[in-house]
Parts: structure tokens; sequence; C-alpha cells
């Protein structure tokens, strides 16, 4: 009998997810296996390491906290399964990464896939389910392309599928191809567009834990989560513990974008300076170019002054002190000589452009302060339209079914907090004071888009 | 536990069973708590974010009061034992403030052209809960207007707050799976699904559930102002349902017939054939004083004189037991018994049955229509109009018996008895005309009141009070609506003086009276409003006024 002693290597001392050299052909089975990959799901499920309801509570105590935002307990989530549930356990793997800033899930599914297939196959197998689904949005093509040959080639090796290394366990994954909405990223959302359905948040509770996928019980993770169980279940809670704070423990993918010299994924402990990771890991600013303000954890964080990046470590509570929110760790890093009106234009655009349409809030409030802030962008406001964007901009919040509205009013409100006297200037000057150039097809004075049905016959007919 | 949860809404103490949601629960003490997209016949939607309100639960363990931490939607809030809700605080008048105002950014608020206005919810939402200017300085999104759904239903895609009602109730009720929201965000709009025609018998429905005008109907359209109307309580009489209705109408004429709340009827809905069912109206041939065509009568002889003349015929029946009634399924429950105390208690007749005045019409589906076009025929069945037990002949019988020559005096209840019946036309003519004497009472002439010695006219459906009784047993009641015509009498009125006039005595006084005797539910009456689908009448009295300050 084969031993199922697991091996886990650790690259760089903290390197857990990214545990080999960046840039080789690290994706296939057989360079993962070269790293132990699958000991630590044969170590459990052959081997008995854990008992399933031992993983849960070594998740829990390994302070895990959900990677794809919101920093939710896992091992938490995963205890809110109803004692009897009413029909099978699903386990949806949230690979539908569309906040802006953020790509992190999309190099552990492009460069290390089978991390995630075994994070699954230990996920499930805590939770008690025997099938996984993995949804992946839809621009995400190489992922999706990498995700479906792993998933394959695990079949193949009899590391998924029916009684897997013959310990009885099964446990199935579906790759499944999301069309590229930011909304599907929310679980509900998810899990709409997953049975087939247009994809607008569920009105909760009931919580998917209860009644998800399907009407089944179901668990709804983050790619880096279900990653990271494979090392928690390898080297125990405190071995996960021994990165990062009392709150923030473990590691975590940061993705690094704006006038850095390298931009990039970079996997450090949670509680890693920011001043470090920007100077140790990307190399810096772009020569030249001064740090402007810093956006921590994907474009719906409040965004803070570089003077304050500067003292921010990457964790949960540092973060929060500073009035912002670690998210999912898209780190959007701006440089000197860039409006914050326009780039908080370019934010709302976005957040226009994905909201569902369903609660009236967010739906119709969007469009508004996008619309205003445009205006004030080009230098078509008045002085009022600050606090009126303000204004509008509190009462989206709290008021929706998912968070998305909220996702738009934060920054929208912290931009205008931090950078006020910007806003301001674009007022006063009547226009730009960086210069900008408009694209044509921003359509910025018009504020409407081409219509499907216009009909101009009926123009003045209700 | 009990199933029973206790709550209290706005310092008011509430039992309601668990499962219930807070706005219903609310509703219970009298407090309205606005809302858009919630609809009672509808599965819930929370998409408006109206309903929301200050909703505490309790916590026994810390024996406190926790808000919720998203503010709630009482629409999808299940009332819990303890918990508090608070509608009038000022963070929940901020947050229909603010909601109304993100509605209307986008609203073309063309009210003054709009078909909606004066039973629209936005209208009434933003005067109780907004009354603001606009802030918005932006162009408004456009979106497409006039796009027709099917023959009956436009859509104006400006209006639409996207409360997803209409396609919940093609979802959800009609199953017929029509209507989507497609797009995002500020860009979405209702569209007709690409295989679909909108043709199906309930179309008509989600312009009614329509908070705004968004949804409108081409039979409605730029027809009149709402607050013009007058609504009285109808049923519809196009088949055995009984939808529960409203008659909306204006100077003598109906305008149009909305469904009213009735849940062990017809719920909230009700069928393109029964709102059309008003048109058939003015299609018939009246008379609006009787006819006669025997010798020793005037060929307009006036209430007095036909009446006499027809008790005069009929009274030697008792002895002869030539009588032959036909009973109509469309007379009201009251009329049935008149009609048939007349005949059996005051006559002695035995041979008395009821026919069919409307044979063809739609099939019978799962939602309301059924089998039988016909309103009533439960409900005159149960007042007696069956053949008697003795000697009695059922219809075919009495046609038998008049081609016979066996009948002398034959009374027929409205309509459609020459051409409905099953069998050849010219054949059926033939052997009616061999009965001495026709007495007619219908409130449309026909191929019999040719061959009637004595047409007594009537008043249809729209004229008179009564009530029916529908396929299930339920009675429906419904008021007078249209001035009568002409000179046109009350069945159960004209039926009374009748049983005077061949001798004998009315069985009850009153209308009243009638419905006892007949043992009519006591819900007949009772009007099942008040869930915001009938705001109009609530706010009639507003409207009105300023309804006849433009009337002038």
């Amino acid at each position: 009998m084969a031993s199922t002693e697991s091996t886990y290597p650790v690259l760089d001392g903290h390197k857990v997810l990214l545990n080999y050299e960046r840039g080789t052909t690290s994706w296939p089975l057989a360079s993962y296996l070269e790293r132990g990959g699958y000991t630590t799901a044969k170590s459990v499920l052959v081997g008995k390491k854990y008992a399933p309801k031992e993983l849960i509570e070594t998740v829990k105590a390994s302070g895990l906290r959900g990677r794809g935002g919101a920093g939710f307990p896992t091992g938490l989530k995963w205890s809110f399964l109803p004692r009897e549930p009413q029909g099978p356990i699903q386990l949806v793997v949230n690979a539908d990464e569309s906040e802006p800033g953020t790509f992190k899930d999309r190099v552990i599914m492009e460069e290390n896939p089978h991390v995630l297939i075994e994070g699954c196959v230990l996920s499930c197998y805590a939770i008690g389910s025997d099938s996984c689904y993995i949804y992946i949005r839809g621009e995400y093509v190489p992922a999706i392309k990498r995700m479906t040959a792993a998933v394959e080639e695990a079949y193949a090796a009899g590391h998924l599928g029916s009684d897997i290394y013959g310990s009885g366990f099964t446990c199935n994954i579906t790759v499944h191809s999301g069309a590229g909405a930011y909304i599907c990223g929310e679980e509900t959302g998810l899990i709409e567009s997953l049975e087939g359905k247009k994809g607008q948040p569920r009105i909760k509770p009931p919580f998917p834990a209860v009644y998800g996928v399907f009407g089944y019980p179901t668990i709804v993770n983050n790619v880096e989560s279900i990653a990271a169980v494979t090392y928690i279940a390898h080297a125990g809670a405190d071995g996960y513990r021994a990165w990062g704070t009392e709150k923030s423990a473990g590691t975590k993918l940061f993705s690094v974008s704006g006038p850095v010299k390298r931009p990039g994924v970079y996997e450090v402990p949670m509680g890693y300076p920011f001043k470090d990771l920007l100077n140790n890991e990307c190399g810096g600013m772009l020569d030249g170019v001064g740090l402007k303000a810093l956006i921590v954890g994907g474009s719906s964080v409040p965004v803070v002054t570089g003077e304050t990046a500067l003292k921010i470590n990457m964790d949960y509570e540092s973060c929060a002190e500073h009035k912002t929110l670690l998210g999912s760790g898209g780190v959007i890093v701006i440089g000197e000589g860039t409006c914050m009106v326009r780039a908080l234009m370019t934010l709302l655009r976005f957040y226009h452009h994905e909201s569902c349409g369903q609660c009236t809030p967010c739906r119709e409030g969007t469009g508004w302060i996008e619309r205003i802030v445009q205006r004030i962008e080009v230098g078509d406001a008045k002085p009022g339209d600050i606090d009126e964007l303000y204004r509008i901009a509190d009462n989206m919040e709290l008021r929706t079914i998912c968070t998305l509205a909220d996702a738009a009013a934060w920054p929208t409100k912290s931009f205008i907090d931090v950078f006020r006297e910007e806003f301001e200037a674009h007022i006063e000057k009547g226009c730009c004071p960086y210069d900008n150039q408009f694209p044509d097809h921003l359509n910025l004075r018009g504020g409407g888009k081409p219509q499907r049905h216009a009909d101009p016959e009926h123009a003045f007919i209700a | 536990m009990s199933d029973q949860v206790t709550l209290t809404i706005d310092g008011k103490e509430v039992t309601v069973p668990k499962g219930t949601k807070v706005i219903d629960a609310a509703k219970e003490v009298g407090v309205e708590i606005p809302h858009f997209c919630y609809h009672p016949g509808l599965p819930v939607d929370g998409n408006c974010r109206m309903c929301i309100a200050d909703v505490r639960t309790w916590n026994a363990r810390a024996e406190k009061h926790f808000p919720a931490r998203r503010p709630a939607v009482t629409c999808w809030t299940d009332a819990e034992e303890n918990m508090q809700v608070f509608t009038d605080t000022p963070e929940v008048k901020k947050s229909r403030a603010t909601v109304m105002e993100f509605l209307l950014i986008n609203h073309p608020i063309d009210c003054p052209i709009c078909d909606k206005a004066g039973e629209c919810m936005l209208q009434d939402h933003y005067m109780g809960h907004d009354r603001k200017r606009s802030e918005l300085r932006e162009e408004k999104v456009h979106k497409p207007r006039l796009v027709e759904f099917g023959e009956r239903i436009v859509y104006n895609g400006e209006r639409c707050i996207l409360c997803s009602r209409c396609t919940r109730f093609t979802t959800h009720v009609s199953k017929t799976f029509d209507l989507g929201i497609v797009n995002r965000g500020d860009r979405a709009i209702v569209e007709l699904a690409q295989d679909s025609d909108f043709d199906h018998a309930y179309t008509d429905n989600v312009a009614d559930i329509c908070p705004v005008g968004a949804l409108t109907k081409q039979d409605f359209r730029f027809k009149k102002r709402v607050w013009f109307l007058k609504h009285t309580d109808g049923v519809c009489g196009g088949c055995s349902r009984n939808c529960n209705t409203v008659v909306d109408h204006d100077r003598a004429e109906v305008i149009r017939v909305m469904p009213r709340r009735r849940d062990e009827i017809n719920e909230h809905w009700m069928c393109n054939e029964g709102r059309d069912l008003y048109k058939t109206l003015g299609e018939a041939v009246r008379t609006s004083a009787p006819i006669a065509k025997v010798e020793g009568l005037a060929t307009a002889p006036g209430w007095d004189a036909a009446l006499a003349w027809a008790g005069e015929q009929l009274a030697p029946q008792k002895k002869n037991g030539k009588l032959a009634a036909i009973a109509s399924p469309w007379m009201t429950n009251e009329e049935a018994l008149v009609f048939t105390h007349l005949v059996t208690k005051v006559l002695k007749g035995q041979w008395l049955d009821v026919k069919d005045d409307v044979v063809d019409g739609y099939p019978a589906d799962d939602l309301l229509h059924t089998d039988d076009h016909n309103p009533n025929r439960n409900g005159v069945i149960a007042a007696g109009c069956v053949p008697g037990k003795k000697d009695g002949k059922d219809l075919p019988a009495i046609l038998e018996a008049c081609a016979a020559g066996e009948v002398e005096v034959l009374l027929v209840w409205g309509p459609g008895l020459v051409n409905h019946y099953d069998r050849d036309a010219a054949a059926m003519v033939e052997a009616l005309s061999s009965v001495p004497v026709i007495i007619q009472i219908t409130d449309a002439l026909d191929e019999l009141s040719e061959l009637a010695a004595l047409v007594l006219p009537a008043r249809n459906w729209a004229e008179r009070n009564g009530t029916w009784t529908n396929v299930d047993g339920h009675h429906s009641r419904f008021k007078k609506a249209l001035r009568p015509h002409g000179g046109s009498r009350d069945g159960f009125e004209l039926l009374s003086e009748l049983c005077v006039a061949a001798g004998g005595k009315p069985p009850v006084k009153t209308f009243k009276d009638a419905r006892k005797k007949l043992k009519q539910d006591p819900d007949s009456d009772v009007r099942d409003v008040g869930d915001g689908e009938f705001s109009f009448f609530k706010n009639q009295s507003l409207y009105r006024h300023h309804g006849g300050a433009t009337e002038v």
C-alpha cells in the first residue's frame, strides 16, 4: 500500500498556492505531482487523516477567511449547512472573478489548476458533497480551457470520479462557463446563472446553505479559499496560522495593477506591509511617477491616499483601521497625474453596465451617478453637484438585494471624501484640470446609447 | 410551538399565522405599507424596495430586539414572534422617498397622456411619500415605446418600473412564459418571447397588475380618463366561473370591466372574453315596452294591461296543467326563486326546465374558463327550476309537447331558444308556432319574439341587482351599473307582479328575504379589496375633485 503521508513544498518560505517557478509549465498533472500533488487528498481520503467534521474544524481553526472579498470565515460558512440537509449538498467554486483590478483566481486556474481540484475534493469531503461546480467567468477562456483539461486529467488519473483511491468517496467536478456578468460573482446570482436563468441575485434568506443551486444546500466559495484548503489539510490549522496575523491568517494573493514596475499577482503572508509589496515584489513605482492613491481590494472598496497607503498592512484589521477594506486583493495603484474624477467615472461606468437591473436604487442609481460624474469630468457641473452625488450614493447604499449598489456607492463616497478638492477644481475650472482626452465612444454629453427598438416614427406618441 | 405569531406593527399588536409576510400582517391592523412589485396573487420578488421598514427581530438569548443588518423588505420578511416593525420612522420615510426618487428619475412623467393616470401606484406613492421636485439634470434614459405585445397590450418601456409583475404573471399564473425582462441595469425592458404571440385568454391581466402605465390595453387606450369612471361591483356572465368584476361606466355606457379580488372564485384574474362581454350589450335588439301580438290587446299595451292579460292566460293553467316554462341560466337566483314559485306553486306547473342561452364559446382551461358559457345554471337549478317530480317534462319533452300541440301557454325567459337549441331552427319555429300563447320575458329580441303573443322587456346584467351561483357553488352579488333601457322592468319585480296577476302571492317581499330564503353565503356581499390593486377606490375622492374641475 502506498504511503499516505502528504508532502506540500512551500516556496520562498510563504508561497503556498504559487509554490512553483512562475513562467514554467506548472499546470499539467505531472508537474503538480512533482510538487506533492494529491498526496494531501490521499492522506485524508485513504489515510483518514481527518474525519469530515475534523476537517471543517481544522479549516475553522486555521482562520481562513473567504478570499472573494467579504472575508467571511470559510469554516464557519461550512458549518451553516443544515444538519439534516434536504437533498444532496453541492459545492460551487466561484471563479467568476470580475471585480475590476482583481485577477488572482485566474493565475491559480491557469498555472496551478490541480491545487484547486484537490481543494475541491477535500472541501467536498469535509461538507459531505459529491458534486462540485466550478463557475468560471466567460471571458476567462484560457482559464476555462486549462481548468477543463485539468479536470479531465484528474479524472483519467483517478483523482476525481467515483471511489477515489478506493476510499469509497466520490467527487465529480463540472466546469461551467459563465457569460461574463459581474453580478454572477454574487453567490446567489451565480446560482441562478448556473441553473440557466438570468443572473440576478436571489432575495435572502434562505441562504444558499439551505436553498442553493437547484434547491439543494449549497456552499459557494472563492477559488483561492478552496485552493487554500489543500494546504490547510496538509499542514493543519497551526501550519497555516504560521503566516499572517491573529485575525487574518495565512497567505493571500494580491493582483497589483497600475504604474508599478512589475505589476502582477504575488503571494504574500497576510499583514505584509503594502510598502514592501510595492517596493519588493512590484519593484517600486514607475520612474518619475509618485503614488497618488490606492485601492486595496478591488474597485468596490474605499480609496485611500498614497500617504495612507504606505501605512497599510495587507490584512483585514489594518485596512479597516485606515477606512478601507482588504476585499478581494485587487490592488489598484494610482499614480500622480491621474484624474480621480475620471478614475471614478471609469469605475462607475463599470457598475452602471453591470447592474443587473433588479432593484430600483441600483438600477436607476448607478446610471445616474455615472452621468453626474461624467458631467463633473467634462466641466459641466455646478457646485451643488458634488453633494448631490454624495447624497445619491448614500441613498443607494443598503437598499438593495445584493451589495452591487453598495459596491458602487462606497468608491463614490470615498473618492469624494478623500479627493474632494479635485472634484471642486473640475467645477471651478469648467473642465478637467488634467487635460484628458475623451474617446468618442464614451458619448459623454449625450448620455444615451443606441436604442434597440427606437422607432422614430413613433417618437412622440406615448 | 403554536402556528400563530404575535408581533407589533407601529405599536399595534397583531397575531397572524406563521409564514405570513409582514406586509400582510400590517394590513390586518390597518397599516398600509407602500409597495410596487408585491402582489398578493404572485410570488414575491422584492425588487422595488419600496416596502422597506424598520424590522426588529427578537433575540431570546440576548433578550433584546435587533434591527436587521440590511433594511428588510416587508413583502419577503416572515412575521416572527415578538417582532417589532416600525413603518413610520424618519429612516423609513427617507427610504421610501429615496426609492420614489430613483423610480421617477427616468420615468417620462407623461401622466397627462397616460391612461393609467388616476389609478397609478407611482402617482399615489409620489403624493404619499415623495412630493419633491426632480433633481435630475441629466438626460433621461430612453427606451422603446409603443411596443405591441400581441393584439391587446401595448408596452411603453419608459414608463416601466421593471417590477416584474407581468413576467411573474405569465410565468406563474398563466404559465405561458410570454414575457421576460431582457438587458441589464437601466437598459432593462420587458420583452415578448420570440415564439409567443401573446394571444391567450388572460393577457389583459398584465395590464391590470401593471402598477404604472407601462402596459395598457388596446381596448382602453385613450378612451376615458379614469377619474370619470364610476365603479360598480359586477359579476362576469361569460361562463359559469362568475369572476367578480368591477364594471367601470360613465354616462350610461360601460367603458371597461376589470376583475375584482375574490379569492375563492377568480382570485385577482379575469379572461379577455369576459372583459369584452360588455361590447355585446349594445348589439342586442331591445324593446322598451311590452309588445303584444294578440287580439284584444293593443300592440303596445302598456305594462298594466300586459301583465293583466298575462295573468288571465296563466291563471286557468292551474287547473288545465298545460303550462310549460323554460327558465334561463342568465336569471339571477332571486328571479329564479320567484319564477319557480310562479310556475310550481301558483300555477302548479310540472313542465319546467332550464335552457342554454349561449352554447358556443371558448374551451375550458385550468385557470378560469369553464365549459358552461351561461353564468347561473347552478343557481337556477338550486332555486328549483327542474322538471316536476310527477309528470314533469324536461326541455326536449316540453318541445315535443309543443309540437304535439299539448302546450297551451309557454313561458320563456330570455332569448336563444330557437337558434341555440340543438335541433333544426325551422323545425323549432314550426313546433313553437303550434303553441297558442307564448309569453317571453327577455332583455333581447330574437326569433322567438316573432312568435310570442306577449314580449315583456326585462333588464340585462348591467342593469339589475342580483346574485349568481358559480360552478363551485359560490355566490357572487352584482349591482346595477347602468340606467335601465326604456321601460324595461326588473325581473324580480315583474315576476312578483305576475304572481299576483295569476292569482297568487309572491314568495318573498324583498331581495333581502330572497337571499335569506336561498341561504346564500354572506361572503357574496363582501368586497375584498385593500391589496393596493384598487387604490383608485380609496383615492377616488381626490381624483374626482381634479376630474370635476377639468370637466367644466
